[in-house]
């Protein structure tokens, strides 16, 4: 009897387990963006992005999260915030800057009209920031596939006319591929230049432009 | 023996508690949906009827009563639209023996529904898959329908560039696509170099009549 509790406690562990259903990622962080864990600090993309749900308000999101602070900058206050989509930019004081098992410069929460509607994602490699923009473009995309599969689109393109080659000291290379998951899509791409390479991820809901523009489906 | 019997016996027991609970709510769940299918989806399909549960010709607002999971997707062309683009947020994308990635039912801008669309890419490394399941699901339309009112074949550097065949059936058709989407681009002295990335695999459902194309005497 005692061996048929071991059994019983044993196989209901195994089942409980949460790498049971998640084994392909588990060389990743639990709190890495593209991880193996699906919680309510990291939400499925259906639902939103890290803890923040799609559609939400500045006020809910400061909420959740109380070190999230709106982008300040003289290019950004000029340039970038409002335009016709009303957008604002915030970033987290204390973030977890972990994706895809790497850790990144940024991640950008965009809210247009108030609301929650994307996420920007960004490294960089330089002489002052030495890494290897393609293991990490690689890196993503593996954990990436590994929750969505097969990708929506792949795309690529390489300068190598002499205009551009001569602007840039040699010929530039960008690579991109994205994911549609019903509502919400997901895009990364690198792009390496001779003495510069970089890394930038593009997480769009239109569940939450949806909410943000006021208009029912 | 018993001994060891006994536990194993057990774990199966154990195991089909766990997995009856999951068959008996997801009977539950898809035996509406499996129904209505049998009548107008899969095997049984009649084209002049409508695509799933829903007849050509239903105003939105009662094709939501049908399907209240209906979702706005887009507009086509994005300005002065002639189309909406709607999807479930329920749907099962199980059509024709094939898992796709997407179904959508496409409505007039006067909301009357008109057409549907179901869609799936492909990786190159499956392009003899996507030719298989192109010709699998020719031969079955044609078994249905008879020859195609056009059929083509184009290749490319190898590869299934355009694959397209088109049934008039009084008012309404069916279309059946694969095609090779060229992404890849490199910018030379010379000119653009492109070449594949990704394949594309459409079915296509309409009604002229629905559209109001057809004027019925």
């Amino acid at each position: 009897m005692k061996r048929v509790r071991t059994y019983v406690f044993f196989f209901l562990a195994f089942l409980l387990s949460p790498s049971v259903s998640f084994s392909a990622g588990a060389d990743l962080a639990v709190n890495d963006t593209f991880g193996p864990t699906r919680n309510e600090r990291n939400l499925p993309i259906a639902d939103g992005f890290a803890a923040l749900k799609w559609g939400a308000s500045i006020e809910e999101a400061q909420r959740t999260y109380t070190d999230l602070r709106e982008y300040n900058s003289r290019a950004y206050n000029q340039y970038i915030k409002g335009g016709k989509d009303n957008a604002a930019w915030f970033v987290r004081e204390k973030e977890n800057l972990t994706v895809g098992g790497h850790s990144m410069n940024s991640i950008e929460y965009k809210f247009q009209n108030g609301k929650f509607v994307a996420v920007g994602i960004g490294a960089s490699c330089d002489e002052d920031t030495p890494c290897n923009a393609e293991e990490i473009y690689q890196d993503i995309i593996k954990a990436i596939r590994r929750i969505y599969g097969k990708p929506y689109e792949i795309a690529s393109r390489t300068y190598e006319d002499d205009k551009m080659v001569s602007k840039r000291g040699g010929a530039v290379k960008t690579q991109e591929i994205a994911w549609k998951i019903d509502d919400e899509s997901i895009s990364v791409s690198k792009t390496v230049e001779p003495t510069f390479s970089s890394i930038s991820i593009s997480i769009f809901s239109y569940q939450g432009y949806f909410i943000a523009i006021g208009q029912e489906r | 023996m018993k001994q060891r019997v006994f536990p194993t016996v057990l774990m199966t027991t154990v195991l089909m508690l766990f997995c009856s609970e999951n068959v008996h709510s997801g009977s539950h769940q898809s035996l509406p949906e499996r129904v209505k299918e049998s009548q107008a989806g899969e095997s049984s399909y009649v084209l002049s009827e409508g695509f799933r549960s829903i007849k050509w010709g239903t105003r939105l607002v009662d094709a939501k009563k049908i399907y209240p999971d209906l979702l706005f997707v887009e507009q086509i062309p994005r300005t002065d639209p002639k189309y909406l683009y709607y999807r479930r947020k329920n749907e099962n994308k199980k059509f024709s023996g094939l898992e796709w990635d997407r179904i959508r039912y496409v409505f007039t801008n006067d909301k009357v529904f008109a057409a549907a669309n179901v869609e799936m890419r492909l990786e190159l490394e499956d392009k003899d898959k996507a030719i298989a399941q192109y010709n699998d699901l020719y031969q079955s339309i044609a078994a249905k329908y008879g020859k195609p009112f056009h059929a083509e074949k184009t290749n490319k550097e190898g590869y299934p560039f355009v694959y397209y065949s088109i049934w008039h059936i009084g008012s309404e058709g069916v279309s059946l696509e694969l095609k090779a989407l060229k992404d890849h681009s490199i910018y030379k002295n010379s000119g653009v170099e492109t070449s594949i990335s990704m394949l594309e695999f459409n079915l296509h459902f309409y009604s002229k009549k629905a559209e109001g194309k057809v004027i019925d005497f």
